[in-house]
């Protein structure tokens, strides 16, 4: 062995110690940073020189320490569940939300919705029927009429203006997407040419994955060059350094949408993405949620026309002319179109409160139409329907958007309890290494101490 | 064994708080509006139950104002019946001194002629009273008289009903052409006339005139009585309706609107449980071996 062998393994020491303690340090400065994965250096003690010297073979004991490697503490699997938590997240939160704001509109039970305003409609045909020769009477019936028609337009129209929201989103969810997919590809490739080392390369893709889970869906497979592939329904995403590109198909408007003109993500080649995730929850909002709403609003107007019309076209107004439609509905959606007929507007005398046949100054008819109110199937049933089915599904999603929420938290924490910083951790290997870095000086003052009583105080015997 | 770190427990803390502090704004903004459902998701089963009692609130609102229509009517029609049996009890007064032959002279004969023509307008005008400007005899008429000057019956034989629950439906006029008579020739009006007549005339005439206005004034009579039973049959159902108007409102109110002690209760239980949590999380967040390392 070497007379400085043992000032190498102090050094060798030294500077390992020195690395681990700046490793430490490192852990503590992003004890905080989101998504940062804690790294631990790799301290190996090196083997014995295995050098031919003069007193024979190979030291008996090994040359010092060595960092043979920076260890990323991940944990794939935990990984994976926090992004397929957030994944399910992301999608009933996005739903639940499409479907809240659609019961927002609704303004039930309360003083402002359709189910009051049709309430008062039928009281007001119940006062025409009581007075059927009174000018106000009439002019009442149809001001109110004109309101539940209001109501029923404004109830269409806020609906395809969601509809348009949640295209211009799921719009910017495929542009956000679409830009995620090539940052990875391009960190994947980075990460390929660092050879393992870029381990906050690697932290800063999986955030990146995280967030392509929570709008898509996606999974993602580690490859053995350290690169990943991230797929969505099981078709990559992004492949390496290669990257596709999302299309969003879909109609302009909430009425061209149909089975035939559905609204999806694409693949470049033209196939439909089974996306998960906030972008599966837009497009199925935009293809059934939100096209079922308009129908729900379309049944109310159309039952209210069709009831009152048929009973109305049965009666006769005071000139004894038979009745004509109260409403009319024009083609394509009903909520969108109903309207009351503009001839009775005109002229509300035209308005008919008599059964056939009967006097001018009857109002049974007008009895009739004030009963519509609880009929079977009438426009009030038809509307508590709709807006309860809402507030059903608006609580279960809202519950399920909670359980997967909580599942989530509990997976990010399963991943913390591996990836996360822990300073008491932390401290405790700082004073280790600094303990070994202290260490290690003193063998170097020992070894120094050595060589300088073999070097100067050798052979001076009587100087 | 599960390694735990100081960014695991900040985050759990953290969303515990969170739903700490949702569950107290939840609550905090119940209280402040005061209803239980804001919105359909509050309570699905409690939304149908209060937009059906809604309705049940608004329709009684409607019947009670069908009967208040409907008592008018009724109160008119018996007002007008009621003066018109006081004007054939005169007239049947008068008759009865028409057939006293023996001790009339001839002027008096005319006197009473002229007493019963009289009379004869006045019931004319009574069959012809109105209410809201609509004959109360005329059944369902456009004509604005029930009655022509002749005493021809202008009305139908429309009825009005006015809705006072769900099923039922009570008439609140009273048909003139069974009560005056429908045909010019055989009305009380015809009958007054002839008796007008005949008492100057052919006093013999008057025993008979007699015997029709009796059987007229039975008419009016059952009228009367007829038209004083729906008017309590009204009564009856309005004084049902207020009944169920309140029932509903209040159990509208149960399922609407908060039980006040209940949720100042809760709301009170959350606030300490979340300042339990964060004094909590205030002790277990802050040590870590730095504090201790010198």
């Amino acid at each position: 062995m070497s007379s400085f062998g043992g000032l190498s393994i102090a050094l060798s020491s030294l500077l390992s110690q020195r690395r681990a303690l700046d490793l430490t340090g490192q852990n503590v400065a992003n004890a905080s940073t989101v998504g940062y994965t804690r790294q631990r250096a790799d301290l190996q003690a090196l083997g014995p020189v295995s050098l031919h010297s003069l007193q024979g073979s190979a030291m008996p004991y090994g040359s010092g320490v060595t960092v043979a490697g920076i260890v990323r503490l991940s944990d794939e699997l935990a990984a994976a569940r926090v992004r397929s938590s957030t994944a399910d997240h992301g999608f009933l939160a996005a739903k639940a939300d499409v479907l809240s704001q659609v019961e927002g509109r609704f303004a039930e039970p309360g003083d402002d919705g359709i189910s009051a305003a049709l309430g008062e409609l039928w009281n007001t045909f119940g006062d025409l029927s009581n007075s059927p020769d009174d000018p106000a009477a009439r002019t009442a019936v149809l001001q109110q009429a004109s309101r539940v028609v209001d109501l029923l337009h404004s109830g269409n129209r806020g609906t395809a203006l969601q509809w348009d929201q949640t295209r211009t989103r799921a719009a910017a969810v495929r542009d956000e997407v679409n830009s995620l997919a090539a940052s990875v590809a391009t960190l994947n490739t980075t990460i390929r040419e660092s050879n393992g080392e870029a381990h906050e390369l690697v932290d800063q893709r999986d955030q990146l994955v995280l967030r392509l889970a929570e709008l898509t869906g996606a999974t993602s497979q580690l490859k053995a060059d350290g690169t990943n592939r991230v797929l969505v329904g099981g078709i990559p995403l992004v492949d390496g350094d290669r990257a596709s590109t999302l299309a969003l198909v879909a109609p302009t408007r909430i009425e061209d949408v149909s089975g035939a003109s559905p609204v999806r993500l694409t693949w470049p080649d033209g196939s439909a993405v089974s996306a998960g995730g906030v972008a599966g929850a837009l497009t199925e909002s935009m293809q059934t949620t939100l096209p079922a709403v308009t129908a729900g609003y379309d049944a109310v107007a159309t039952a209210l026309a069709d009831r009152v019309n048929a009973l109305h076209t049965t009666g006769q107004a005071p000139d004894g002319t038979s009745g004509q439609s109260f409403f009319v509905v024009g083609a394509g959606s009903s909520s969108a179109t109903i309207a009351i007929n503009p001839d009775l507007l005109a002229d509300p005398m035209k308005l008919a409160a008599a059964a056939a046949g009967a006097g001018s100054k009857d109002g049974t008819l007008a009895d009739r139409l004030a009963a519509l109110g609880t009929v079977d199937g009438g426009p009030d049933q038809v509307w508590s329907q709709l807006v309860v089915r809402t507030g059903v599904e608006v609580k279960a999603l809202g519950g399920r958007a909670d359980v997967a929420a909580a599942v989530a938290t509990r997976a990010q924490s399963d991943l913390l309890s591996t990836t996360g910083v822990d300073i008491d951790e932390e401290m405790t290997n700082l004073v280790m290494f600094q303990r070994a870095y202290e260490g290690a000086a003193r063998v170097m003052t020992a070894v120094d101490q050595a060589l300088d009583t073999l070097i100067n105080r050798t052979g001076v015997v009587g100087r | 064994m599960t390694r735990i770190t100081h960014r695991m427990m900040a985050d759990s803390a953290l969303f515990g708080l969170q739903a700490r502090m949702r569950a107290s704004s939840e609550l905090n903004a119940r209280l402040t509006s005061g209803r239980a459902i804001a919105k359909p998701s509050d309570d699905p089963t409690g939304t149908v139950t209060a937009l059906g009692l809604r309705q049940d609130v608004k329709a009684q609102a409607q019947y009670a104002r069908n009967a208040d229509n409907g008592l008018g009517w009724l109160s008119a029609g018996e007002q007008a019946l009621r003066s018109g049996t006081e004007l054939l009890a005169n007239a049947r007064n008068l008759t009865l001194q028409g057939m006293n032959t023996g001790a009339m002279s001839v002027e008096a004969r005319q006197a009473i002629a002229v007493e019963v023509k009289g009379l004869r307008d006045d019931l004319l005008a009574v069959a012809n009273s109105t209410y809201l400007g609509r004959p109360v005899f005329g059944g369902t008429t456009a004509s604005p008289t029930a009655f022509a000057a002749d005493g021809t019956y202008q009305g139908d034989s429309g009825t009005l009903q006015r809705r006072v629950d769900a099923a039922t439906t009570v008439r609140v006029d009273t048909s003139g052409a069974q009560v005056f008579g429908a045909d010019a020739a055989t009305s009380v009006l015809s009958i007054l006339d002839r008796i007008a007549t005949d008492v100057v005339a052919d006093p013999t005439q008057l025993n008979a005139h007699l015997a029709d206005l009796d059987a007229a004034f039975a008419r009016f009579t059952g009228a009367v009585a007829d038209t004083g039973a729906r008017y309590a049959r009204i009564e009856r159902a309005a004084q049902g309706i207020k009944d169920a108007s309140l029932a509903s409102t209040s159990q509208l109110a149960q399922v609407e609107e908060i039980d006040l002690p209940k949720t100042v209760l809760e709301l009170q239980t959350q606030q300490v449980a979340y300042q339990a949590s964060l004094a909590a999380t205030a002790k277990v967040i802050q040590p870590t071996l730095m504090d201790f390392l010198r």
